[in-house]
């Protein structure tokens, strides 16, 4: 059995761990209220862009690369989103499970099935399994950028343009609650204009004689990249934002774990230091009578 | 005239009423005045310069790439980045501007693509200096 001495020591290590974990919990909320503001900042921008691309789209009758529907792809590229660090409970583990068998049930129906990874999560796991990736993104953590966004944005539209892909499909973690993440795979190039527009009816506010600059073919070019790197920020920011929200449930349990755990061991405690006394003093008392 | 400043990170204004509106267009330096015929236009690096109706100052903001849709009373702005002049870091601005000339003057093999991009960044830092 236990000494006194040693369930002090254990309380005060799991006291030590509670706090830890309720000072990441906090970490964790102030990080999620920053990243959910960056989701809802980027939506007047993203609408707007969308807004302005179905306009010209509907008026001009554009065909597009970037829009081209392929019902039949051949090399695909599968962006897989998580985090570089863990403690965050099942979210990286998900995404990765997914990933893994959604690659292995595939690899061969496809000519070449790629894997982008952001997130050292991802990394390590894909590496132990001695599965290549094609390339990778660490250190997304901290304040992503837009600017940083639209360089990832910008170097899957080269791949996608030279003929390297002909999709590219994202693995991630959706932020619906703090509560809940939700996995999702989104097929984000080509654009997919007629899902992400669905109640938008501007084509009457367009006169006949409305100015392009440049003409609109050149416009809706640099508009559609665009559209994908505010795509690119969303995923992202929203894998964040989950993160951020998972660590924060996983943190919260593992303090209620803690405070558990050190009320049994107090417990413990005090029926062995009750113990103690009561033996102390029979002994005195016997002791006493002896004397007698 | 009613307008609207957007940018990925934050929403600057929105419908706020002005007098005039200076933008770095497609073509050049483009004013917008009251009944302007509907237009739309991608934006360069540089300088919009805006008189709202309810001070009597002239804003300027450094922009760069964005587009800008004209239509009736409307005119909607997004940029990637818009920053008030007064607010910019200029050491940080004339640092990143040292850095990419120093990467551009020294390295020999550099790819078209990245030459590009550190023009893009020279250009951009220029714009921000130059207030």
């Amino acid at each position: 059995m236990a000494s006194l001495k040693d369930i002090k020591t254990r309380i005060g290590s799991v006291k030590n761990t509670q706090q830890i974990t309720k000072a990441m919990k906090m970490v964790s909320a102030a990080k999620l209220n920053r990243a959910q503001d960056n989701i809802v900042n980027l939506r007047p921008y993203a609408k707007g862009l969308l807004g302005v691309i179905a306009d010209i789209a509907k008026t001009n009758r554009i065909q597009h690369p970037l829009l081209d529907q392929n019902d039949n792809p051949k090399r695909v590229l599968m962006v897989v989103v998580t985090s570089d660090r863990g403690l965050c409970g099942g979210f990286n583990n998900s995404i990765n499970k997914y990933a893994e068998d959604y690659y292995k049930d595939n690899k061969n129906k496809y000519e070449a099935l790629d894997l982008f990874i952001i997130g050292r999560r991802a990394l390590d796991y894909f590496n132990r399994r001695d599965i290549e990736s094609n390339d990778s993104i660490l250190n997304l953590a901290k304040d992503i950028s837009y600017e940083f966004a639209a360089e990832i944005a910008e170097k899957l539209i080269k791949g996608f343009t030279e003929g390297s892909y002909d999709e590219i499909r994202f693995i991630y973690n959706e932020f619906k609650s703090v509560l809940s993440q939700e996995l999702n795979a989104e097929t984000i190039l080509p654009i997919d204009l007629e899902q992400s527009m669905f109640n938008q009816n501007s084509e009457e506010k367009f006169s006949e004689d409305l100015i392009f600059e440049p003409a609109p073919e050149q416009i809706i070019d640099v508009l559609l990249q665009k559209h994908f790197a505010v795509q690119v920020y969303r995923i992202l920011s929203e894998s964040i934002a989950a993160e951020h929200a998972a660590r924060m449930t996983a943190m919260d349990n593992a303090t209620t774990n803690a405070k558990e755990m050190i009320n049994t061991l107090t417990l413990t405690f005090n029926k062995l230091r009750q113990a103690a006394i009561t033996t102390e003093l029979t002994e005195i008392c016997s002791g006493a009578e002896a004397l007698k | 005239m009613l307008l609207t400043l957007v940018t990925p990170n934050k929403k600057l204004f929105v419908d706020l009423e002005v007098e005039e509106v200076q933008l770095p267009g497609h073509r050049g330096e483009l004013t917008i005045l009251e009944g302007h015929s509907p237009l739309i236009t991608t934006l360069d690096v540089g300088v919009l310069k805006f008189k709202s109706k309810s001070e009597a100052v002239i804003k300027q903001y450094a922009i760069s790439w964005g587009y800008c849709e004209v239509a009736g009373e409307q005119i909607k702005v997004l940029a990637e980045t818009a920053e008030d002049f007064e607010a910019i870091d200029k050491a940080r601005a004339e640092a990143s501007l040292k850095k990419s000339e120093d990467i551009l003057a020294n390295s020999k093999d550099l790819s078209l693509d990245d030459s590009m991009k550190y023009m893009a960044k020279i250009k951009k830092a220029q714009n921000r200096l130059s207030h």
